[in-house]
């Protein structure tokens, strides 16, 4: 589903990332791993094209997107829920959601998509209404996601949504992601709680000072010695 | 949901109600109230709403003015008609200038900028121009001819302007629960996560800039026919600088601040002058602190302080009948 090949990208003449190569197939729910400052939501930006890389190329089913736009890239079927929520707080649920509602493919399916969400989400059904600024911050992630869903992406990409979230509602939130991973829907999601990371996800990719430095399949990155003392305080 | 448009039916009433009270001198101020409030109006669309600053509002109004009146002048088409040509190089003046600011990504600081030279070079332009008349202007032939929109009864301009707000401030008002103003004000608020989900940062900008100009244009239309007269100062920066003053008095980005800031403001500083005729200037800085003090205590403009305020009003009640 996504392909990037040897992208490196960062803020004006200042480098990030160097030689970032990932890969999400169609089914899967991929992790990018990694502590504070290290390019994480440099990567995320790049991707979703608020960023332009200075090398490499992003393909999504088989479309070149390097370079494109955003909302080019949204069309194209990537979408992303920013980190930190953003939702537009003057805004009610329904409105947050229906201004998700942007992608030429997605706009005649609104009702459909709609419902899908409260059912993976029912208590935003109850608050359609309400100002999405005085939700708590769990269902706020919730209407974040939604969001994104409205959009009917091929590929949903997630920065850290476990940010902020008491651990009951960060594990409500990945066993959503899990759902809809089910669907299927191909998910990566860039996350610091690296123990829930790689017990949720297929494969993870480890980043250190913006390059890849580990991947492997989620089971044997929780057995890598590397990642144990790092990142999971053993 | 038609609940959102009576007020605007009341401002209408209202404002017919008040047009056969008011006298020759109060009739000329209002109208120039409403002009403003017009201004204002169609301002907001861009600057209030979409949040992005311009400065060109003027140059619109001026393309709108000369535009009808050259048509008048020169072909004999009815400034009726002549108006929507204004209208339509307005649009297309507010496209391009989105265009080029927006297709380069480039920030909302840059494009207050490029609106801002414009007016400087748009009045050096309408000044230096033998054609455009000069800094005299171009005239327009008084008489009383409703079908080339000349009027001596000053209440036909009155109802002309009153009509003209309310349109505006019914599309306004439908413009902000509509998807298009939705994704104005998702650009305006966060404009990463608007982004994110799609939502084209040039097309919206190139819509709502484009309306706002057009829309616009319109008044520089209306201040040639009262006055017989359309000269560069309409071009002006200090134009700009009075319609975003009014707008965050009265209140951005609201449907009503922009018709409130410079209905009080207007009829504020004329009655000032008229108050501190003798010395001279006074009225001019009563005024200013007037100002700084509005946008000091309550930020956000008039109209949401109020809003804010019956809000917490009806909580309040709501929570003391709770407890009862």
């Amino acid at each position: 589903m996504l392909e990037i090949k040897g992208l490196d990208s960062g803020y004006g003449d200042v480098g990030i990332l160097h030689n970032i190569s990932l890969s999400v197939s169609d089914t899967e729910m991929v992790a990018v791993l990694g502590s504070n400052g290290v390019g994480k939501s440099t990567l995320m930006k790049t991707i979703s094209g608020l960023l332009r890389c200075t090398a490499g190329s992003v393909t999504l089913a088989g479309k070149d997107i390097t370079g494109l736009p955003p909302e080019q890239i949204v069309e194209a079927g990537l979408v992303q829920v920013p980190e930190g929520r953003h939702l537009f707080n003057g805004m009610s649920v329904l409105e947050n959601l229906l201004i998700g509602n942007t992608a030429k493919h997605a706009r005649p399916r609104q009702k459909e998509l709609m419902e899908h969400i409260f059912e993976l989400f029912p208590v935003l059904a109850e608050r359609q209404a309400q100002a999405a600024g005085t939700l708590s911050g769990g269902e706020q992630q919730m209407v974040a996601i939604g969001r994104a869903l409205m959009a009917a992406p091929k590929l949903l990409m997630l920065d850290e949504p476990s940010l902020g979230l008491a651990p009951a509602l960060t594990h409500q939130v990945f066993a959503a992601l899990r759902e809809l991973n089910k669907q299927p829907l191909a998910i990566l999601v860039v996350e610091q709680n690296v123990s829930l990371a790689l017990a949720t996800c297929d494969r993870g990719y480890v980043i250190e000072d913006g390059e890849i430095t580990l991947s492997d399949d989620a089971a044997a990155l929780r057995q890598d010695d590397r990642v144990r003392k790092a990142y999971l305080g053993m | 949901m038609m609940k959102n448009y009576i007020p605007i039916l009341g401002f209408l009433l209202g404002g017919a109600v008040i047009s056969t009270l008011a006298d020759r001198y109060w009739l000329d101020i209002l109208i120039f109230a409403l002009w403003y409030a017009y201004l204002c109006t169609t301002w907001n669309i861009i600057g209030g709403i979409a949040g992005q600053f311009t400065f060109a509002h003027p140059i619109y109004v001026a393309v709108g003015g000369y535009t009808s009146t050259l048509l008048f002048n020169h072909l004999g088409l009815s400034p009726w008609i002549g108006m929507f040509a204004g209208m339509a190089f307005a649009v297309l003046l507010a496209v391009i200038v989105g265009w080029i600011n927006y297709s380069r990504r480039l920030p909302h600081l840059t494009y207050a900028l490029i609106t801002l030279a414009m007016t400087f070079v748009g009045v050096i332009i309408l000044r230096s121009s033998q054609f455009l008349g000069g800094s005299e202007g171009v005239f327009i032939l008084r008489g009383n001819d409703p079908a080339n929109f000349k009027f001596f009864d000053k209440h036909v301009y009155f109802w002309i302007i009153l009509v003209a707000v309310c349109l505006v401030l019914t599309f306004v008002t439908w413009l902000s629960k509509s998807q298009m103003g939705l994704k104005l004000v998702a650009l305006r608020d966060n404009e990463d996560a608007a982004k994110m989900l799609g939502i084209s940062q040039l097309k919206a900008v190139l819509v709502a800039s484009g309306i706002s100009a057009g829309l616009g244009a319109f008044a520089g239309t209306f201040y040639a026919q009262y006055l017989f007269v359309i000269d560069p100062s309409v071009a002006g920066s200090h134009l700009a600088v009075e319609i975003i003053l009014f707008t965050a008095i009265g209140g951005m980005g609201t449907v009503w601040g922009p018709v409130f800031g410079p209905l009080a403001l207007v009829i504020l500083s004329r009655y000032l002058n008229a108050e501190f005729i003798d010395f001279k200037g006074l009225g001019q800085v009563v005024y200013g602190f007037l100002i700084i003090i509005v946008l000091v205590f309550l930020k956000d403009g008039v109209v949401s302080w109020a809003g804010k305020s019956i809000l917490r009003q009806r909580t309040k009640s709501k929570n003391a009948r709770k407890t009862q």
